[in-house]
């Protein structure tokens, strides 16, 4: 969800601003609170219900039920799915469908076509667009209190975290399925650099699709080294970087955390439970090696 | 040297082309030999000749980075691609040799395709992730039906148009059905994947791999070396050969096995590597006489040399790529097969 290039920041921007211009005052028309909400895309998913309006959803995406990439798997795994399709989208009446910049692309502009109120929610690549979206979205569902309330929330314990980087930016690299390290212009990347570490990707020239092979990574030796992906989640040959023995027996001798990806996949206020986790990791590391 | 033999009769003929046939396996030996060290020293983590040799006498400790490289990454992988050409120049050796034609080879009749299916299917039901050996044996049972199909729809004596009809047929066939596994997976990296089982490649292959597979890879081998006595005499046509007390039935069942054991088993780990099989019987036969028999032994060596010499290519012009394996083998097999197919052409009009 998150490892796009940079120039696609420039593309939601712009979306935004479009937003903001032809969708603001749409929206002030519409007078009354949405009651019949779809959000198509996992990140949405997750706002819409931290912002409470769970009632009001009549589906989420068909990601928001799925433990690996969710956090709210467990709170709506009754609740009603959709893929995206347009006869879907059509069936379940909605008063404002929530998608993202990429996917459902054609069944949104469809429906937008039957007249219904749509909502494009960038991807957030920075914390100063997690408040973004998260205010978007309390507009569009009529709970601003609830957006700012949310906001101060996430900002309160980003300072509190932030009390805890000090010191020396260890180098670390986020390692993937098919030997793709986490690359900059990302959520993932924003987190690392606010839990007080440098991205390898930045410091060693990689291909631009982030390849890090297993012996570059080995040679490499990041501080620390992230595991974003678990191999059991990745029944692929392509996972066979994460289950060699060689990685096994580098990380005995070197620091390491695993993060699942639902903390970090989205940029909600999750991610600072990502952000905690790498804080923690490399506290423990460095009282368990010493070093000089 | 050729007028030398004709002038001192046949047993001169005989001794020099044995000792063309050791001094021609000998030198592969060596060859396949310079590539496996070769192949220890080229990767993408650069490691300077010094480091790898102090990491492979000992001199660092196991836990250096450059010790894990090299025993961990590089060995396996190098053993890999020896157990994978070994296999795929064997058998292409002894398909040409028992279907008589000169286009048989695993990858061209299915064999391949079908054990990459296997492999596809061992991987994406979970099968693999609950069993240790679902992976080769999938592969294996994969390859198996492959033979058994393609013997069935071309028959003992497939003409070169029936063999290779049968194999677009299995090929494509397992290809779809691959294809059709990957796209219901709900692993986002399905799709991506399929490159891998299509043209192969010894990237992250590890211990694990060659202890799963080696076994197989080997027994299989070793029936396929049974069977040089059986195709020599096979080349004077079946009458002859069951006269000489070849019994072809125990020479068929060797074939089928030798090919589905070491070819499957191969494949599930690895993927398709293409034309291996084609290309090393067709280099190599000139050198042994073209006695089906003798071109068992230097295949299996030949094919050996070709995966480690493409593997060693691929990691030398991208190491940050993972250029696949079949890109390398296709480049030299295709052509080859261009050549074949329209010298296979003029047999047919004249």
């Amino acid at each position: 969800m998150a490892r796009f290039p940079d120039k696609f920041n420039a593309l939601s921007a712009l979306i935004v601003g479009a937003l903001i211009v032809f969708g603001y005052p749409s929206g002030l028309f519409a007078a009354q609170k949405p009651q019949r909400i779809i959000s198509l895309n996992l990140c949405s998913d997750q706002l819409l219900y931290q912002l409470g309006v769970g009632a009001r959803i009549v589906a989420y995406s068909h990601l928001a039920t799925n433990p690996q990439y969710s956090m709210i798997a467990g709170q709506v795994k009754n609740s009603r799915t959709v893929r995206g399709s347009a006869e879907e989208l059509v069936a379940l009446r909605p008063d404002l469908v929530i998608a993202g910049p990429y996917s459902t692309k054609t069944s949104v502009a469809m429906v937008r076509g039957l007249g219904k109120r749509v909502m494009i929610m960038p991807i957030a690549t920075s914390f100063s667009q997690v408040r973004s979206n998260i205010k978007l979205i309390a507009d569009a569902v009529g709970e601003p209190g609830r957006g700012a309330a949310l906001i101060r929330a996430f900002d309160q314990r980003l300072a509190l975290l932030k009390l805890r980087v000090s010191g020396p930016r260890p180098r670390a690299a986020v390692y993937y399925t098919n030997s793709v390290a986490q690359i900059s212009g990302s959520i993932e990347s924003a987190v690392m650099k606010f839990s007080g570490y440098r991205n390898i990707a930045d410091l060693v020239k990689l291909s631009p699709r982030g390849t890090l092979t297993l012996e570059r990574l080995l040679m490499v030796a990041p501080d620390m080294i992230v595991l974003g992906h678990r191999p059991e989640n990745y029944p692929t040959v392509l996972a066979d970087n994460l289950r060699h023995p060689a990685l096994g027996k580098f990380l005995k001798n070197h620091a390491w955390v695993a993060m699942p990806e639902r903390l970090w996949i989205c940029g909600t206020p999750t991610v600072l439970d990502a952000a905690e986790r790498l804080i923690a990791a490399w506290e423990n590391s460095s009282k368990k090696i010493h070093r000089p | 040297m050729s007028t030398y033999n004709n002038s001192s009769g046949a047993y001169a003929g005989s001794f020099s082309r044995g000792l063309n046939y050791a001094s021609v396996f000998a030198g592969l030996a060596v060859l396949t030999l310079l590539l496996a060290a070769t192949s220890l020293f080229v990767g993408p983590a650069g490691l300077s000749l010094s480091q790898g040799f102090k990491a492979l006498t000992g001199v660092l400790s196991v836990d250096d980075p450059a010790a894990i490289i090299i025993w961990q990454i590089r060995m396996p992988r190098m053993l890999m691609g020896v157990l994978v050409g070994a296999a795929l120049g064997l058998s292409g050796a002894v398909l040409q040799g028992y279907l008589r034609n000169p286009l048989a080879e695993p990858g061209i009749i299915g064999v391949t395709s079908g054990a990459a299916l296997g492999g596809v299917i061992a991987i994406h039901t979970g099968l693999a992730a609950t069993s240790f050996f679902a992976l080769p044996v999938l592969g294996l049972v994969g390859s198996f039906l492959a033979v058994m199909l393609i013997l069935g729809l071309a028959g003992f004596r497939g003409s070169p148009l029936t063999l290779i009809l049968a194999g677009v047929a299995v090929t494509s066939l397992a290809g779809a059905l691959m294809s059709l596994v990957l796209s219901l997976s709900k692993n986002p990296f399905a799709l991506t994947e399929i490159v891998f089982w299509l043209l192969g490649s010894l990237q992250d292959r590890s211990f694990d791999h060659v202890v799963l597979s080696g076994p197989l890879i080997l027994s299989g081998l070793g029936l396929l070396l049974m069977t040089g006595r059986g195709l020599d005499a096979l080349t004077l046509g079946e009458e002859g050969a069951e006269n000489l007390g070849i019994g072809l039935d125990r020479l068929r069942y060797l074939i089928i096995a030798g090919v589905a054991l070491s070819v499957g088993a191969a494949t599930a780990i690895t993927g398709a590597i293409g034309f291996v099989g084609l290309v090393v019987p067709h280099l190599l036969r000139p050198f042994v006489a073209h006695r089906p028999g003798r071109l068992l032994g230097v295949s299996m060596l030949g094919g050996a040399a070709l995966v480690l010499a493409s593997d060693i290519f691929v990691r030398f012009l991208q190491p940050e790529y993972d250029i696949k394996l079949g890109v390398v083998t296709a480049l030299i097999g295709a052509p080859f097969f261009f050549y074949l197919v329209l010298k296979t052409r003029r047999e047919l009009i004249t």
